[in-house]
Order: C-alpha cells, then sequence, then structure tokens
C-alpha cells in the first residue's frame, strides 16, 4: 500500500539517551530511546513503574530533571528540541506540547480558581483576559464539566479527582497543541472514574485532533486506545508496532510477560502469570548484555554479553536474541 | 561516627559556633586553676580601666578586673545550661515520648498542657516561678528548665508518631516486646540525632535566659559573678567604658551564637 | 464548621489553663499575703482584717472563681506597691509595650518578607551567602545583646538615637518613633531573621509541588511561577508565625523595656517582681499569657478564612 501522503510527526525521538548525575556518578536512565507519533494518532508508552516512561515524557516536553544529561534528538518541525533555551521551550509548552499528570489531586494549585489555572495557559501564550476566560468556558463544556461558570470559581478541593482530570485536559487542550503527554493519567482514579476520562482523552483526540502520547502501566487500559504500541523496559524500548499485531503476537519475552499479566475478562479460570522480580534500580542496572537478562525466561548465552539492537521482525520491531536465528536458550 | 565528625568539621556553622564556644569553655576552663585577679577585689583608683598589659581586659566600675570576672562569670552560664538541658532532656523526652507513641487521650492532655505553657511568652513564665519561690539556683535551674520542656517534648512527639508504626516496631511487637521495651529501646535510638539538636538549642536558650533573668537582677544574686549582672552594671558606663559594657554582651552572644550555629550544623549534617 | 468549633473549644479550654495554672501558683505563695503587705510584727487584729478582706478566709475553689469574675469585668485587684487597681496600671504601660509591639512586627514584616523571597529566589547566586548568613547571625543573638551593640552604635558613636526613654505618640510621631526605634530594632532584627528562614524554607518546599509541573508545562516563566503561583501559597504559613511573632516580642520586651527603661508592661512586671507586688504580678501575668493565646487564636481564624482548604471544607 502506498501511502498518500506521509504524515507530519509531531515529535521524533533519536537515539535518546539520559544520564542522572546522583553525588559525581552518573546513572542511566534512558538508553537509545527512539519513539514518534504522527499528527493526531494516539500512541502508547507501556512498561512497569521505574522503566523511564516519565523520565521520557519529561525530556519531551523539556521538563527533565536538572541533574540530568540528555544526548541524541528530539525532533519536530525540523528543529532539535534538545538544543532549546528555556525561553524556546516555553513557548512552545502548554501551546505545541501540553501535558497531564499522574496526580489530579496535586496537579492543581490550591489557592487559585480552576477556571483561571485553565485560562492561564490561554493567557501564557498571548489570548487575552477575555477570550482565555472564554475559551477556558468552551473547553470546561467540551471536557464535560457542569455549570462550568460556576465552577469556573472554584478551587481544586472543591472537585472530585475526576472532575480535577477534566479541569487538567481542558487546561492542556485550550491551545489545540498538536501534541498531548498524558503520564498516567488515571493511576490514582477510581476504577469507574478511569475509564471515563480515557474515554475522554479519545473522544478529545478524535474532536480536536491533536496526537496522544499515553504513558502507562495497564496494557490492558491502551488495548482499546492506542493504534500503536512502545514497550520500555529499564530505559530501553524492547518492542514496538500496532497495537493489535502486538497484542496478537508479542515477541519480546517481556511484552508477552506483560500482556500475560493482564486478566482477560473472556477467560474463566484464567492463571494470572506475573514476570518474576522487579525492574532494577539505577544503581543495579549493568552495563552490557540484554537488560532483561536477570528476569527473562529464554535467555540466551549471547544475551549476558550483548544487548540486541531494534530489528524489523514480521512487521513489528523488537530487541530480543531469540528472533536472530541461530542462538541457544541456556 | 568518625565520618560524621570529619563531616561536622567541615561544615562552617558547626565550627563558628564550636569556635565560639571553645573560647568561653576554655576561658572557663582555664579559671578553674587560675584566676588573673581575685574577681571581688576592688581597686577604685584603677576603675573603668581600659584594657591593658595589667588588665587584659580592662576592670569594672568597682576596679575589678573584667577578665577574671568572665573567667568565672562562664561557670553560672554553663552550670544552668547543663543543668537545664538534663532536666528538659528527661522530662521533655518521657512526656513527649508518652505522647507521641500512645497518642489518643495521653497526647491530647499532654499537647494541650504544652500549649498551655507556650501561652507564657519568653521569660514570663520563670519570672513567675522566681517571684514565687525566690531566686536561688535550684528554682533558677527548675524555672528555665520547664520553659525548655516543650521543645524537647515536642521533637520527641513527633518522633515517636513517626516511628510507633514503623516495620521494626511493629516486628518487635509481634515478637511479644513490651511498650517500655519497644519505647527505650527501639524507638528512642532513632530520634537522638534530633534530641542532640534540640540539646544544642535548648542550651542557647537556657544561657540567653539565665542571662536575661541576671540582667533584670532576678538571677543568681552578686557577688557571684554572671554575664546578666555584669552587663546591666556595665551599662551605666557606656559612654566612658564602651569596652566594659561590650565584654559581656559579647561573651553572652558568644555563648548563644555558638550553640545555636552548632545545632544548625549538627542539624545540616544529618540531614544528608 | 468542625475547624472552628475545634479552633474555638480549644482556644476556651487554653484560656481556662492559663487562669487556673497563674491563681494555683500564688496559691502555694510561701508565707501569708497579708503579712507580706503588712510587715511582720503587724497588729493580728489588722492582719485578719485585710485576710477577710482579700477573701482569704474563703474556700480555693471559691476565690478562683471570685478572681476570674473580677478579671471579666477588669477587676484585677489592687496594687501593694503604687496603691492602684492593678488594671489601671496596666492599661497604663500596655500602651508603651503596644507602641513597641507594633513598631518591632511593622520592622519585623518590612524586613523579613522582601529579603526571605529575595533570598528564595537567589539562593543559588553567590550575593545570597552573605545576606544568609547576615540573618543567621542576627537570629542567634539575644535581643538584649543586639541592644547594647545598637546602642554602642547610634548613641554613642555616631550619636543620633536616644539611648533610653519613651515619648508618648501625642508628643508627635517623629519623638515617639525616635525613642522607639531602637528598641524595635533590636527585636525585630531576630525576628525578621526568623522570618526569613521560615519563608526561605516555605517558599523552598512550594517549589517541588505538583502544580509547580503543571504550571512549567503549560509554559508559565520561573518568574511568573514564582509570583502568581508558588508566593500566596507559601505566605500562608507565614500567617502563623506572626502569632508566634507577638509571643516572642511581647517576651522579648520584658527585657527590652528595662535596657531602654521603657515605661511599658514588661519594666512593670520586672518592678513587680523585685517588689513582691503579688496582685500586680499575677494580673501582668494573665494579661500577657491572655494576649498570646487570643493572638494565637486569631491567627488560626485568619489562616481558615484565607486559605480556602480550611475554609470551605
Amino acid at each position: 500500500m502506498i501511502q498518500a501522503e506521509k504524515k507530519k510527526r509531531v515529535i521524533d525521538i533519536k537515539n535518546l539517551d539520559m544520564k542522572l548525575k546522583i553525588e559525581n556518578d552518573f546513572y542511566n536512565v534512558i538508553n537509545e530511546v527512539s519513539l514518534y507519533v504522527e499528527e493526531g494518532e494516539m500512541v502508547a508508552l507501556v512498561g512497569e513503574s521505574g522503566c523511564g516512561k516519565s523520565m521520557t515524557a519529561k525530556a519531551a516536553i523539556g521538563l527533565q530533571p536538572e541533574n540530568s544529561v540528555l544526548t541524541g534528538r528530539i525532533e519536530t518541525d525540523n528543529e532539535n528540541l534538545l538544543e532549546y533555551s528555556e525561553k524556546e521551550w516555553e513557548k512552545r509548552r502548554g501551546k505545541e506540547t501540553a501535558m497531564i499528570f499522574q496526580e489530579p489531586m496535586t496537579a492543581l494549585n490550591p489557592l487559585i480558581h480552576i477556571g483561571k489555572q485553565i485560562a492561564e495557559n490561554a493567557r501564557t501564550h498571548g489570548a487575552d483576559k477575555n477570550e482565555a476566560k472564554q475559551r477556558a468556558l468552551e473547553m470546561m463544556k467540551m471536557v464535560g464539566l457542569p455549570d462550568v461558570e460556576r465552577l469556573y470559581r472554584n478551587f481544586p478541593c472543591q472537585l472530585s479527582g475526576g472532575m480535577r482530570q477534566r479541569a487538567m485536559i481542558a487546561m492542556a487542550l485550550i491551545n489545540n497543541p498538536e501534541l498531548l503527554i498524558a503520564d498516567e493519567p488515571t493511576t490514582a482514579l477510581d476504577v469507574t472514574i478511569q475509564a471515563q476520562i480515557m474515554e475522554l482523552l479519545k473522544e478529545m483526540n478524535e474532536k480536536t485532533g491533536t496526537a496522544v502520547l499515553l504513558i502507562s502501566h495497564d496494557l490492558g487500559v491502551v488495548r482499546n486506545m492506542c493504534s500503536r504500541l512502545y514497550v520500555m523496559y529499564a530505559g530501553h524500548i524492547v518492542e514496538s508496532g500496532s497495537i493489535d499485531e502486538v497484542f496478537e503476537n508479542p515477541m519480546h519475552p517481556y511484552t508477552r510477560g506483560l500482556i500475560l499479566s493482564v486478566p482477560d475478562v473472556t477467560k474463566r479460570e484464567q492463571e494470572l502469570v506475573s514476570i518474576p522480580g522487579t525492574v532494577p534500580s539505577l544503581a543495579e542496572r549493568k552495563q552490557e548484555g540484554c537488560p532483561f537478562y536477570d528476569r527473562c525466561e529464554r535467555r540466551l548465552e549471547v544475551c549476558q554479553k550483548k544487548a540486541c539492537e531494534m530489528q524489523d521482525v514480521n512487521g513489528h520491531m523488537i530487541a530480543c536474541h531469540l528472533y536472530t536465528g541461530t542462538q541457544k536458550e541456556v | 561516627m568518625k565520618e560524621n565528625w570529619k563531616k561536622l568539621f567541615k561544615t562552617p556553622n558547626f565550627v563558628v559556633g564550636f569556635v565560639m564556644v571553645f573560647i568561653i569553655v576554655f576561658l572557663m576552663m582555664v579559671g578553674f586553676f587560675y584566676l588573673p585577679y581575685d574577681v571581688n577585689a576592688m581597686d577604685v583608683v584603677n576603675k573603668l580601666a581600659k584594657p591593658d598589659n595589667v588588665h587584659l581586659l580592662g576592670t569594672d566600675h568597682l576596679g575589678r578586673d573584667i577578665l577574671s570576672r568572665i573567667m568565672q562569670g562562664a561557670r553560672i552560664s554553663i552550670l544552668i545550661g547543663i543543668l537545664v538541658v538534663i532536666f528538659g532532656l528527661i522530662t521533655g523526652t518521657l512526656v513527649g515520648s508518652v505522647a507521641g507513641y500512645f497518642g489518643g487521650k495521653a497526647d491530647e492532655i499532654i499537647s494541650k498542657l504544652i500549649d498551655t505553657q507556650m501561652a507564657f511568652p519568653g521569660v514570663l513564665l520563670a519570672l513567675m516561678m522566681i517571684a514565687v519561690f525566690g531566686n536561688n539556683l535550684g528554682n533558677i535551674i527548675l524555672a528555665l528548665g520547664i520553659m525548655s520542656i516543650p521543645r524537647f517534648a515536642r521533637i520527641t512527639r513527633s518522633g515517636f508518631m513517626k516511628y510507633r508504626d514503623a516495620e521494626f516496631v511493629r516486628a518487635s511487637r509481634v515478637r511479644g516486646a513490651g511498650d517500655f521495651y519497644i519505647m527505650f529501646f527501639h524507638i528512642l535510638p532513632n530520634i537522638v540525632p534530633d534530641l542532640i539538636v534540640t540539646c544544642s538549642l535548648g542550651f542557647a536558650s537556657a544561657v540567653m535566659s539565665e542571662a536575661g533573668l541576671s540582667y533584670l537582677g532576678l538571677g543568681i544574686q552578686p557577688p557571684t559573678p554572671s554575664f546578666g549582672k555584669m552587663l546591666s552594671e556595665a551599662q551605666n558606663y557606656i559612654l566612658q567604658a564602651p569596652w566594659y559594657v561590650m565584654i559581656p554582651a559579647i561573651a553572652i552572644t558568644f555563648l548563644v551564637m555558638g550553640f545555636n550555629m552548632m545545632g544548625d550544623g549538627i542539624s545540616k549534617v544529618m540531614q544528608h | 464548621m468542625r475547624y472552628y468549633a475545634r479552633r474555638i473549644l480549644g482556644f476556651i479550654v487554653t484560656i481556662f489553663l492559663v487562669s487556673v495554672f497563674t491563681f494555683a501558683i500564688f496559691q502555694i505563695l510561701p508565707g501569708d499575703p497579708a503579712t507580706v503587705i503588712l510587715g511582720v510584727d503587724a497588729d493580728p487584729a489588722q492582719l485578719e482584717a485585710l485576710r477577710a478582706s482579700m477573701g482569704m478566709d474563703k474556700p480555693m475553689v471559691e476565690r478562683y472563681l471570685d478572681w476570674v469574675a473580677g478579671l471579666f469585668q477588669g477587676d484585677m485587684g489592687t496594687s501593694y506597691k503604687y496603691q492602684q487597681p492593678v488594671a489601671q496600671l496596666i492599661q497604663e504601660s500596655f500602651k508603651v509595650t503596644a507602641s513597641l509591639a507594633f513598631v518591632s512586627i511593622i520592622l519585623t514584616v518590612l524586613i523579613g518578607l522582601p529579603v526571605g523571597i529575595w533570598l528564595a529566589k537567589n539562593s543559588r547566586k553567590p550575593v545570597a551567602t552573605p545576606v544568609s548568613m547576615l540573618s543567621q547571625i542576627s537570629l542567634s543573638i539575644p535581643a538584649f545583646c543586639m541592644s547594647i551593640f545598637l546602642i554602642y552604635i547610634f548613641c554613642v558613636k555616631l550619636q543620633i538615637l536616644p539611648s533610653f526613654g519613651y515619648t508618648p505618640l501625642n508628643k508627635g510621631v517623629g519623638k515617639w518613633l525616635k525613642n522607639l526605634i531602637l528598641p524595635s530594632m533590636a527585636i525585630a532584627l531576630g525576628s525578621s531573621a526568623a522570618l526569613i528562614r521560615y519563608i526561605y524554607t516555605s517558599i523552598n518546599a512550594q517549589m517541588k509541588e505538583d502544580y509547580i509541573k503543571t504550571a512549567k508545562s503549560k509554559g508559565v516563566s520561573m518568574t511568573n511561577i514564582l509570583n502568581k503561583h508558588v508566593l500566596r501559597n507559601s505566605l500562608i504559613p507565614v500567617i502563623t508565625i506572626l502569632g508566634m511573632l507577638v509571643s516572642d516580642i511581647l517576651g522579648g520586651s520584658i527585657i527590652i523595656e528595662n535596657v531602654f527603661s521603657f515605661p511599658g508592661i514588661g519594666k512593670l512586671l520586672s518592678v513587680s517582681i523585685s517588689s513582691r507586688d503579688f496582685p500586680l504580678i499575677q494580673g501582668l501575668v494573665v494579661y500577657m499569657a491572655g494576649i498570646v493565646v487570643l493572638c494565637n487564636f486569631l491567627v488560626d481564624m485568619l489562616y481558615s478564612v484565607i486559605d480556602p482548604r480550611i475554609r470551605l471544607k
């Protein structure tokens, strides 16, 4: 199939490395991460906590920790965002790239009216007072907040968690950005509310055409939402591809483990599998070999020495020696 | 331990504080073996003499040697500081640990009592007790000791609240350890660093209050020299002999500031 | 609403405890107050009459209730030394202490607030080090030593300010202020240092909050984050410091007023103690403690009005 027109990539991360400097030692947080999001699509970045997903997200909006060192490229509009000054970032953040966070309870300033905080995003990027307020009210309606005129003058403590996350979404989308980075937007919410917020994200994506990079540790959640998927482990992307392909034919042992650990409501008495062990802390990470080696059930001799490069296998990308052909399992 | 001392002596606050305290303590120590002059020996001809070779820090309005009086006056400040801190440490830790560990009614009652005590600003409580019971050494120590209880009780209380449900405490409880054992062998060691800081700050505050009381003439009575009394006597001569009033003021400042800065230094080292 | 109920209840309980404590401690006074007033070799009949007039023959609880009832009517008994109503003596000297407290608080805020905010904003620049050292030093110098140093600088060396005495406000603001400036400075330098430290920690704590990340993700500049988001959040807890400040200043004034010969409450207190004027001591103690408790209560109320998280609960 020939694509009629190549879609624009709203973010294109190439070989991104992040090192954290802690007391004169450098620790690798992100290794050689490459991922992109095309305009209007929803892409998931999944992995257990501590895998570097949030760090990748923060780097993508220029909010990485101060003690970090980034190398590689983050491209949009033919510019390398890693070369941006703080001033250039301030212009970009909230306008072209927006972000929402895990904790809607603490992500809003407790002493400023909800509406004003939403409007602030428009104000920061040039709208005058009245226009900002009008747009804030519109956005609040759009994300399904009730009685917006009254709510505009409410403080965050008067809203439920779900409503606050709606407000966060309204705030993030008020300038109609190209890309919304949603960092575990439902983790802190009740299960019933989680579904509503996810529904809302999907709906907003379709209505406004804002691309979404959804960061989650929950594969079940992303399956119905996104078109493509990146699986991250210990700072590395280990598998990526279209959602359907990855779910139907997961290849990397880590992806398999993740998928098996999602309870499937269609199968009764299904045995829940969990991956043994935990994500190694920054200090425990090895410099050579496959990052998943210690926890892998199907590890090969070569895996201890050498990490596998990302390669195209059956239509999706994977970094695992199992699929390079000639190796023996240990 | 050795590591911590090294770190302490690299912390500017601690070093400056230590030097200030050391100067006063050193003078006091020497004073136990040798005083240049008798502290009460008057020499009216030589009154308000400037510091020189004969009187290193000059003489006061009665011609007494100021250096000797400082060397001996430090005794009262340090003695009261030590005893007040011991009193506050024991009582405050006891009260605070009960409040923090058991919580509930005990905590409510103790907290209310501490609040009540905090209602008496500055040295007011001590003044009231001295007014009623008289100003001998024991009463002054008791009064300042009671004043220092809230400081110790608060820090102990919050420490015990933090640790009372900690994993190691629960484990110990499951093994059948009694409350007393848990409180003093499991939890207390964890807050010792906080208590050390509090002792240092408490010492500063006790020295300051004592100096304040004796400045008002309500502390230790003459002829025993004390910094506060020297200051109030000297104030009348600030025009003729400014060094006379500066010396006790600086001595008090060295002790108070020294212990405050040492406390700050210790807490900085502990935070890392 | 529960917040208010709890605070009001707490306020009443504390006031009650303070009054009981102050009353009780003067009951264990060694010796007989009547003998103290009239002397050891007074006429027994006279002593008896005085005891009766002081209510010494009644049971303790009744005397406590009488005393509290008197307090509510502004009757605190009669001073032995001055032979005047205690309430009247306190009222006169309170004007002086109130002036001192007022100017001290103003100075504290004028120095502490801007310097604290400036320090938090510029904590990484090298200029911050001397400023924070200076504030640390003034925090640790006892107020009465600070007074001596100030007197030496401004009265002995520069000779531009008086070293003692008080001029009432109605003799002119300039004269009033001229006498007040040094003692207020002595108090304010220490308490503004405390305020600076408090604001500094408060701002730094707020900078770690999640909502800062949100503001950054909107592209709000650092300056605007500080001015529009951080300041109001970090200044609210500073209100509590104002309550403590009142207590510090009242406590400090006891000695400072003696240093500068101010005819205020602190001076009155030290005179009353030296002359063992017990009704006056008792009245002064309960009065000062009452002010501290009341101020803390008002601060709590103010806090709740300003912070929506408490107000809207």
